[in-house]
């Protein structure tokens, strides 16, 4: 096992020089494990196909248009904030009572967002569960809706029903709509071939700080209604749209293990 | 692969890191899905909505966070797993015949003696068990780290290392099965 472990780190060294396009000397009667695994990944790197010029640069091109836009976006609300700017730096020239008056306003303003961000208006957090696993979340990349998916156990027996629970919580400023809600699942196999389609519903509407929870229990059988073979499964939940027309995704979606009897 | 840090780094606009991720990515992106649903306009297809996503969330996303090939492979599963969603409300059986399946693949010889070498080794690719192909798609379209890989499938880098050489001892041996059998 030790051997082998050599052995791969010695093969992913040389498979990623390949990669690379760098030389990796193989003798042309390659007579060892590794060169003979070189060889191989050689051909499997030589054969790999290429996306069209053409698609390739109108794809290019269609989707730097639409960054100009979305530039052009962020420009104009730039805009909109300088002039909202402008109105304060203009009190300045104003008589005291004004300045004051502005002041106080600001500074009322500015205790009700503490207030507000301290969560004050919104539901406590309820507490962890014990034993349950640390959730998987879309971790990374922060959409208005924070997307988590547990399943409270990380393998399961075959037949034994699986759990899953998706927790959304809008962590922004405005009221959300998701849709569908409760949104489509789709059960796969590593290789994403589809195994178990749930279908999702109609729509949710979220106030800021609001959670709202939704369990699917899947009693490991395909759409044909076979128990799948054992193996690790991903649970997806397709992409849920808001109202403001941005989607949201599971970026990283969890994982669990039927395991053989 | 530190494309991205690099660029933050140099300190380039948005437009300038977007386009030389693109340039870098896309056609790995394209052969990743290309080897999921194997048709040229489907592909086209999907991996156009795959970046159209990522430039909708690009300014969200910090390199800090998370490799970018992770990054673009997750926005390019949810995007296949959404092709799959529409073609199931067409036609359900579409997904059992566009995706992996190893006991409908042809047999690896048959396909050997009226094809090329290139078809024979997708066919013996497509013979490995799911988890299998993701790792080699992984590793041969995207052309990322073991520790990338490791990120993407929930395994630990060692692991994943030591099943991607044993997925080409296996591979290979399959390989020549057809040839010298």
């Amino acid at each position: 096992m030790g051997n082998e472990k050599k052995e791969a780190r010695e093969f992913e060294k040389d498979l990623d020089r390949q990669i690379a396009s760098e030389q990796v000397k193989i003798p042309e009667s390659a007579e060892s494990d590794h060169e003979k695994n070189l060889c191989l990944t050689g051909k499997m790197l030589e054969s790999k196909i290429e996306p069209s010029a053409a698609f390739q640069a109108n794809l290019k091109q269609r989707l730097m248009l639409k960054l100009t836009e979305q530039e052009n976006q962020a420009e104009k609300k730039k805009e909109a904030g300088r002039s909202f700017r402008d109105i304060f730096k203009n009190l300045g020239s104003q008589s005291l009572v004004w300045r004051t008056a502005a002041v106080t306003a600001a500074v009322i303003i500015i205790a009700v967002l503490v207030v507000w961000r301290a969560g004050v208006f919104s539901q406590p957090a309820r507490p962890p569960l014990l034993g349950v696993p640390p959730p998987v979340t879309t971790g990374s990349f922060q959409w208005p809706v924070e997307v988590r998916a547990t399943s409270l156990q990380d393998s399961y027996k075959p037949g034994e029903p699986v759990s899953v629970t998706l927790t959304f919580k809008n962590t922004g400023r405005g009221t959300l709509t998701l849709s569908p809600y409760p949104p489509q699942i789709l059960i796969a196999a590593a290789s994403l071939k589809p195994y178990m389609t749930i279908p999702g519903g109609e729509s949710r509407t979220l106030a800021p700080g609001e959670t709202a929870e939704y369990t699917v229990s899947w009693d490991q059988r395909d759409n044909e209604g076979q128990q799948v073979p054992p193996g690790t499964y991903i649970i997806e939940m397709l992409d849920i749209q808001l109202d403001n027309g941005n989607s949201v995704a599971l970026s990283d979606s969890p994982r669990i293990t039927i395991i053989s009897p | 692969m530190l494309i991205r840090k690099n660029l933050d780094k140099e300190n380039v606009s948005l437009r300038e890191t977007f386009s030389r991720l693109y340039d870098e990515y896309m056609p790995k992106v394209y052969r990743y899905i290309y080897y999921k649903v194997h048709d040229v306009p489907t592909a086209e297809d999907i991996t156009s909505q795959a970046f159209e996503k990522a430039l909708v969330n690009f300014s969200k996303y910090s390199h800090d966070k998370g490799e970018f090939s992770v990054w673009m492979i997750s926005i390019a599963r949810n995007t296949i797993a959404d092709y799959y969603r529409a073609q199931g409300k067409l036609k359900t059986t579409f997904i059992d015949e566009a995706i992996d399946l190893p006991s409908d693949e042809p047999d690896p010889q048959e396909v050997m003696e009226e094809d090329d070498e290139k078809q024979t080794l997708q066919a013996c690719i497509a013979r490995l068990p799911p988890d299998e192909q993701e790792i080699v798609r992984l590793k041969f379209t995207m052309e990322i780290t073991n520790r990338e890989i490791a990120k993407t499938v929930g395994l630990s880098e060692s692991n994943v290392g030591v099943k991607l050489y044993r997925i080409i001892r296996k591979l290979r041996e399959s390989f020549q099965e057809p040839q010298y059998g």
